[in-house]
């Protein structure tokens, strides 16, 4: 809301500097946005044009004298601002219009008057001044004073041309749904809830928000009805949103426009227009008013205020701000307490807190003395999953990698390719109002947000990008609930090279087995790496030789590998390396509890072999089925090699294992461990159909 | 100071219990902390910028 010194100067004594008064104001919480000198060349260079910021509960002030009650209030200094008097000339016009309110819990006032004999023109220059000044566009004199007394003194008006109107009888009511064309040629839809002016059956005006085309003042009209009212807010706001139209009047009665002043704003206005269009306005003015509201009394406790603000303002003192604020004050029961009823201008204030918080803001929050709060701390414990967290960054930035943050946000089309670990049917949850349209789902999985962040890197000539992601994923269950999961995941593209004299020696581009290092690595900080199953992966957007699928007991964990050529011709790249994992899972099986085991008292027994299988069969399958066997007995095994080529068969492997044998009670015999072997052996070769290679 | 309506709304008597609330950026403390210029660069993830902070 703009206004200017001068005019303000005109409602209230001011003594401050532009800069203190603005230094006052942002503190009384209307917070100054710019404080400007007025543009024109022929201004007054006294005079300056401020532009606060009014929240939205203090409908009070947004008008000038609004602001010059809370000026007054601040400064002690006194309000000079007095209802228009003299009174304006009079002629007999009192029978012109009938007010009728259908609605009168939509409409609590309608006040009018009639000015007669106006000559439409142009405003005196210091209005128009005044009024651009604001923010205002000059239109036509009588236009120019209901946009001038709204300003001043808070309350809308509208001005209708008075020989338009037929039927002598001023009704408002709800709309039937009928159209309705506003002032500015637009023809509106209305629905039950708007809220019209009628002249008899006729709608003039949308109440509160705009005048109708078939009612305005013209450069033709001669007699004017002056509309003063007091409308609902909510109705009022309900409208002007449907509608998308908002005015300077809808603004104002949203935020509470006082009941009380709508007669003082209309004998103004009235006063105006006889000065500068030549009218004369009725004797009495128009008014119905069926129920005036009561304002609450509110019970203002005396501990209460030195509970909340942590200050003690004794009674009198209390008393003096509230009165300086406009409320009437009165001594309750019990020590120090205070009855107050507020003015009908501060519909804000229904509360006790409401009215301590007033106290607060007259007393200067920055005179209230600052503290630190007593507290009594009780032995906590860090968190778990933070505990854990924290591990898990340490180790991937001990292994090169750096955290990426990104928005949950994603596309239909990446959700549909990139779907995540979840298990079961699986919907992606959509976002009710996205900001963007390629952001209206949340994602399924971490990974389309880290080959975006690639991307961004490689536009950036970047020629390594080693990244990881903790974060939650969501979906929409079946039944409509949305769950969400903490993942973590990890994309490695690129070389790892490094400067210096030494970097043909370094390693080339990340591999396969650089990935499942960092995996492992990671199961290792979880103290799973045992438990964990490797298994041949079907991920849609990975490599399907060259990705596997992690379970722990038949669950979840995550995948990893290589992308799939289909991803890489679609982004542009080349393979990456990726892992998404279930960080919940992660934490839910890592033991809490370090275990320690005794050291071994009996020596083991190495023995080696080497298989020749079908390339199609997982090392990790052999493993597991090697380990199954043992029972107790085998305590390691190792992979050592893997060959591929000229004595091998075409389309198998040969893959040699060390594997350790040793028992817990005894040293075993060579006997027994060449038995054991020979078993584990066979059986293999039955299983897998695999063949010694000697 | 947190309103009286939103405690009775959680169940608890604003007679009895009060409370204070206040907000800061995380990013906006990070950024005066380590003289970072434009808070857009948290969610930019270019590696330069992320290599910084080790």
């Amino acid at each position: 809301m703009k206004f200017t010194l001068n005019w303000l100067k005109e409602l209230v004594e001011v003594a401050a500097s532009p800069d203190e008064l603005s230094d006052l104001l942002t503190m009384a919480g209307l917070e100054v946005e710019s404080l400007t000198p007025l543009a024109r060349s022929d201004a007054d260079p006294n005079d300056w044009v401020f532009e606060i910021s009014v929240t939205p509960n203090r409908g009070d002030c947004l008008s000038v004298l609004g602001l010059a009650r809370e000026v007054a209030a601040f400064t002690g200094k006194p309000l000079k601002y007095r209802p228009s008097d003299p009174q304006p000339k009079v002629t007999q016009c009192l029978e012109t219009v009938a007010i009728k309110i259908v609605n009168p819990e939509l409409c609590w006032r309608y006040s009018a008057m009639v000015v007669e004999n106006v000559g439409i023109g142009q405003s005196p220059m210091w209005m128009q001044h005044r009024l651009e000044a604001c923010g205002f566009r000059s239109v036509n004199n009588v236009v120019d004073v209901t946009n001038y007394v709204m300003v001043e003194v808070g309350q809308p008006l509208h001005a209708f041309d008075l020989d338009r109107l037929t039927s002598g009888q001023i009704v408002i009511r709800q709309s039937s749904g009928e159209g309705f064309a506003t002032l500015d040629g637009v023809k509106r839809e209305l629905t039950l809830g708007d809220l019209l002016i009628c002249d008899g059956n006729t709608p003039i005006a949308l109440a509160g928000i705009m005048g109708g085309q078939n009612s305005e003042v013209t450069a033709a009209t001669r007699r004017v009805l002056l509309e003063s009212a007091h409308f609902d807010p909510t109705t009022i706001r309900r409208t002007a949103k449907r509608l998308g139209l908002h005015s300077e009047a809808s603004h104002r009665f949203e935020r509470g426009v006082d009941p009380a002043r709508t007669v003082l704003a209309a004998q103004r206005a009235a006063q105006l227009i006889s000065e500068h269009a030549g009218g004369s306005g009725s004797a009495g003015v128009l008014d119905s008013y069926p129920h005036p509201p009561q304002p609450p009394a509110i019970l203002l406790r005396q501990d209460r205020i030195r509970k909340v603000l942590g200050v003690e303002i004794a009674s009198p003192e209390a008393d003096k701000i509230l009165s300086a604020l406009g409320l009437k004050t009165g001594k309750a029961a019990g020590g120090g307490n205070l009855v107050v009823v507020p003015p009908t201008s501060r519909c804000d204030l229904t509360r006790e807190a409401d009215l301590i918080e007033e106290l607060a803001r007259l007393y200067g929050y920055q005179n209230i003395p600052t503290t630190l709060p007593v507290l009594h701390p009780k032995a906590g414990k860090a968190d778990y999953q933070l505990i854990w967290e924290r591990r898990l960054r340490s180790f991937l930035t001990g292994e090169g990698l750096v955290e990426v943050i990104n928005l949950p946000f994603t596309n239909d089309v990446l959700n549909q390719t990139f779907s995540g670990l979840w298990s079961g049917p699986t919907a992606p949850v959509a976002v009710l109002n996205p900001l963007v349209k390629d952001s209206a789902e949340m994602r399924l999985s971490l990974l389309p947000g880290l080959i975006e962040n690639l991307r961004l890197n490689l536009a950036q000539k970047t020629d390594g990008f080693f990244a990881y992601h903790l974060g939650k994923v969501f979906r929409l269950r079946t039944n409509g609930e949305i769950e969400e999961k903490q993942c973590l995941a990890g994309l490695l593209y690129g070389s790892r090279k490094r400067k210096g004299l030494r970097s043909a020696d370094m390693p080339g581009p990340v591999t396969f087995l650089d990935c499942k290092g960092i995996v492992e690595g990671i199961f290792d900080l979880f103290r799973l790496r045992e438990s964990i199953v490797w298994s041949r992966a079907n991920v849609a957007v990975l490599h399907p030789g060259r990705s596997a699928e992690l379970r722990r007991d038949d669950q979840k964990i995550g995948y990893m590998g290589e992308s799939h050529p289909d991803v890489n011709d679609r982004f542009g790249l080349s393979p990456m390396m990726a892992f998404e994992l279930d960080f919940e899972k992660l934490l839910q099986y890592s033991p809490r509890q370090i275990r320690a085991r005794s050291l071994p008292r009996y020596p083991a027994v190495e023995r080696d072999c080497a298989l020749v299988v079908d390339q199609a069969v997982p090392s990790q399958q052999i493993i597991t089925c090697i380990n199954e066997l043992g029972q107790n007995l085998i305590k390691g095994i190792e992979i050592f090699d893997e060959y591929r080529g000229d004595s091998i068969p075409y389309g198998k492997k040969s893959l040699a294992y060390k594997i350790f044998y040793r028992a817990d009670d005894r040293t075993l015999t060579d006997d027994e461990v060449n038995t054991m072997h020979q078993q584990v052996l066979d059986h293999i070769s039955k299983v897998f159909q695999a063949q010694r290679r000697s | 100071m947190i309103d009286p309506e939103v405690f009775k709304f959680v169940g608890y008597d604003p007679d009895r219990v009060s409370g204070f609330a206040f907000g800061m950026g995380v990013e906006r403390i990070a950024m005066l902390k380590y003289g970072i210029d434009d808070i857009r660069l948290f969610f930019q993830n270019d590696l330069r910028f992320l290599r910084q902070f080790r």
